[in-house]
């Protein structure tokens, strides 16, 4: 699964990032790193870009980019690192951990 | 030549001075919006100055501090990370490498802390002494965050320094041990956030590579991270050879087969890592968000909201324009108005009492009371813009805009990031041009640059103004606004034009941190208010004070330098008159028209003196009534639109030639622009000759 498929409110896992050159450093810089966790908060007015939010802050990147970043939704509640993102609040999973 | 001379001489003794009690320069570096302007002004208490760093980029702002001799601070453009992304992330690396501050004080935001530190641990390879400055403390503090800064500092081994630049805490203490580290040159120590693989890979380059850093000049350090990475400029720098980029590829890929990941990934991970540890060791949080950062979430509830986000963004910029236009501009710029009548009124009864000769009270109130007054009337207004676009860009709204707008920029082949330097533009074009550095790629920065003076600046305020004035007074709104469209449309139609033809390929990455909205600290918006205040009086009383005694000399002479009677047979005129047949299909092929545009270049506000200068009047209601007599209705909302549209002002032409590296592609843009503008113009007069 990739991060542009995910539905706002929905918390995955990245499990790689994928594309190549600055951009994809800039989002590894950015900490987008394999392992983070991040949230879907919101879509834009118009469709597109997306707003994401990992390591307690609020990014913005186009379908095409999250597009490269690929995802697991699968044990993303109850692990330790989903409190780096201080405003996850999972909506649907927090039973299951 | 005395004046001069003494100059030397002072500046020698200064310099002699500064070896002898050591001159500092701090270096203020950080994400963007993690407070590091605001950390500047209340260390400098917003004195910039030309220093040691200005040569090499203009968007480095330097100054003395306080209270400080001989130290002075630089601050750098806000970056993520020193791998060159855009330009602002290439300036601060190479005035970092290459300008060797003696002292880096990194701000790191606490509310942010991970993406900030991340900064950090590179600048920490730099080899230069470091100070950390933990800002937004007060937030930290309120919302009951523990930090264990002793636990930090001795954890990244540089001294950590709790602050709040907005509130101006711990700047005092922040200063001093900046200034210890320098004077002691304590660098950070190497502290291994590597390891296994990684820490293999980046030691078997380290002995590779020693020698050849310390020929570069480089921390050995930062040239063994940056390779694992396979940075470009580093690697060029090193100048190694070809046995020497085999052994490394050999390492790096090496590496890449142990952890099964490629090298970027691998060197990001492993700071990633490092912080992640490091935060659950300081930081205890008793709640999963703050305050402010749930206040930021509500905001943004209502303004990226669905439906309203767009709307209420064109509600607030019309809102600026009502403030800047209207009420509290106008009521201003009335004020001042009266003042500056009163002020010319006495100087003209003074200069008639005493007796001054008729060339001088003519040059003095027809050329320096007309021209500069009738530009210094509208300063209010310019202020009052400027007010409410730096709230704009200190509130975090700007980043929204682009978020919000990004489908649509991207339509005419722009992006969303474009929009901040466009709305600095009704500003001014020349930090607007400035802020196009922030954007990633050159094709949009280029195309970006290009639009930007279509974007209408305060400096044709005046202009606008004494247009409506004098012919459109009951439509003001209206007339007003269909300006500022026209700027928007024109960028608009330009931009798709572009998108096919010169500037095609691929949609270039949006990517684009959205900060927690702030108050904007008053001080900062002050300050930045009254810098363009400023620049807007200085260009007053030079340019345009130059313009008006100019133009003033040529109206009133003749080729054989008799003092004329009718302003037609001066040498202005015959100039002037060369310029007219370009204008005649324009529908204002009145020489005093053609003569304006011309001295508009110096300065747009120039527009408005010259024609202040040329009909010889002295004060608005006088300078109305003679407009009516050049200009119909129709032509004057021409003139207005060619004025808005034509080639920008020699200030900014000097700022594309800089960022565009070279005067071949600032020709270009004033080709285009003034091409433009004379095909709007002309369309603009025929089809409103149909209906009128």
């Amino acid at each position: 699964m990739t991060l542009d498929r995910l539905k706002p409110g929905t918390r995955a896992r990245i499990t790689a990032v994928k594309g190549k050159g600055a951009l994809r450093r800039r989002l590894l810089d950015l900490g987008l790193t394999p392992g983070t966790m991040v949230m879907i908060r919101k879509v834009a007015p118009l469709g597109d870009p997306i707003e994401i939010c990992l390591r307690g802050f609020e990014l913005s990147l186009r379908k095409a980019e999250a597009s490269e970043i690929e995802v697991t939704t699968e044990d993303c509640s109850g692990n330790i690192n989903c409190s780096i993102c201080p405003y996850s609040k999972p909506e649907d999973k927090t039973s299951n951990g | 030549m005395d004046k001069s001379t003494k100059k030397k001489e002072n500046r020698r003794k200064h310099r002699h001075h500064d070896k002898k009690s050591e001159a500092v320069s701090i270096a203020i570096i950080g994400n963007p919006n993690c407070g590091a302007t605001t950390l500047f002004n209340r260390m400098t208490g917003g004195i910039k100055q030309k220093g040691r760093f200005f040569e090499c980029c203009h968007t480095a702002k330097e100054g003395p501090v306080r209270a400080h001799k001989n130290t002075t601070v630089v601050e750098l453009p806000g970056t993520y990370s020193l791998s060159a992304y855009t330009l602002n992330d290439i300036t601060a690396r190479d005035i970092l490498i290459n300008g060797k501050p003696d002292v880096i004080v990194n701000i790191v935001d606490a509310t942010g802390f991970e993406r900030s530190l991340y900064l950090t641990l590179q600048l920490m390879e730099l080899d230069i002494p470091m100070v950390v400055a933990l800002n937004m403390m007060d937030e930290i503090r309120n919302n009951d965050i523990d930090f264990d800064l002793q636990k930090l500092e001795k954890e990244l081994t540089v001294p950590v320094i709790p602050i709040s630049a907005s509130k101006n805490r711990g700047i005092h203490d922040l200063i001093h041990y900046a200034i210890e580290a320098a004077k002691y040159k304590t660098v950070p120590k190497k502290i291994d956030f590597c390891s296994g693989h990684v820490h293999t890979a980046i030691h078997s380059i380290a002995h590779l590579i020693k020698d050849d850093a310390e020929k570069a000049g480089l921390p050995i350090r930062f040239c063994c991270t940056k390779i694992v990475e396979g940075d470009e400029p580093v690697l060029k720098q090193l100048s190694l050879k070809a046995p020497e980029l085999e052994i490394i590829d050999h390492i790096v890929s090496d590496m890449e087969h142990h952890l099964n990941t490629d090298r970027e990934a691998a060197m990001a991970d492993m700071r990633y890592a490092f912080i992640q540890d490091l935060a659950s060791k300081v930081i205890t949080r008793p709640a999963s968000t703050t305050r402010e950062q749930d206040r930021s979430l509500m905001i943004d509830k209502i303004l990226t909201h669905r439906i309203f986000a767009i709307p209420i963004f064109f509600g607030i910029m019309l809102l600026i324009f009502y403030f800047t236009f209207d009420s509290i501009g106008q009521w201003l710029s009335d004020w001042l108005g009266m003042g500056i009548d009163k002020t010319v009124s006495l100087i003209d009864s003074g200069l008639s009492a005493g007796g001054a000769a008729p060339a001088l009270h003519s040059l003095i109130i027809n050329g320096v009371c007309a021209g500069v007054g009738s530009v210094l009337s509208f300063l209010p207004r310019i202020a009052v813009l400027f007010f409410f676009l730096s709230i704009l860009e200190d509130s975090g709204y700007m980043p929204r805009v682009a978020f919000v707008m990004d489908k649509l920029l991207r339509k005419v082949g722009l992006s969303g990031q474009s929009i901040v330097p466009m709305l600095i533009g009704f500003g001014c074009s020349v930090p607007a041009i400035m802020a196009t550095r922030s954007l990633p790629s050159k094709r949009d920065r280029h195309l970006t640059i290009a639009l930007i003076p279509f974007m209408s600046c305060s400096a044709k305020l005046p202009l606008y103004a004494m247009f409506i004035s004098a012919f459109f007074e009951n439509n003001r709104v209206f007339i007003m606004a269909a300006i500022y469209l026209m700027g928007i449309i024109v960028s608009v139609v330009c931009a798709l034009i572009f998108k096919h033809t010169l500037y095609k390929g691929d949609p270039v990455p949006f990517v684009l941190v959205l900060p927690p909205y702030r108050l904007p600290a008053m001080k900062s918006v002050w300050l930045r208010m009254w810098e363009n205040i400023k620049e807007f009086i200085k260009k007053a009383f030079t340019i345009v004070f130059i313009a008006t005694i100019v133009i003033w000399f040529l109206q009133s002479f003749d080729a054989g330098m008799n003092m004329v009677s009718d302003p037609d047979d001066s040498i202005l005129a015959a100039i002037g008159k060369v310029a007219v047949p370009l204008f005649e299909p324009l529908g204002f092929g009145d020489w005093r028209a053609s003569t304006a545009l011309i001295t508009g270049l110096s300065a747009k506000e120039a527009v408005v003196s010259t024609m202040a200068v040329l009909t010889g009047a002295t004060d608005v209601a006088a300078l109305s009534a003679m407009l009516i007599e050049i200009f119909t209705p129709l032509t004057a909302f021409v003139f207005m639109v060619f004025c808005l549209l034509y080639m920008p002002c020699v200030a900014t032409l000097a700022t594309i030639k800089k960022e565009m590296n070279g005067w071949w592609h600032a020709i270009l843009v004033v080709l285009f622009q003034t091409t433009v503008a004379w095909i709007v113009s002309f369309i603009v007069y025929s089809v409103g000759g149909i209906f009128i």
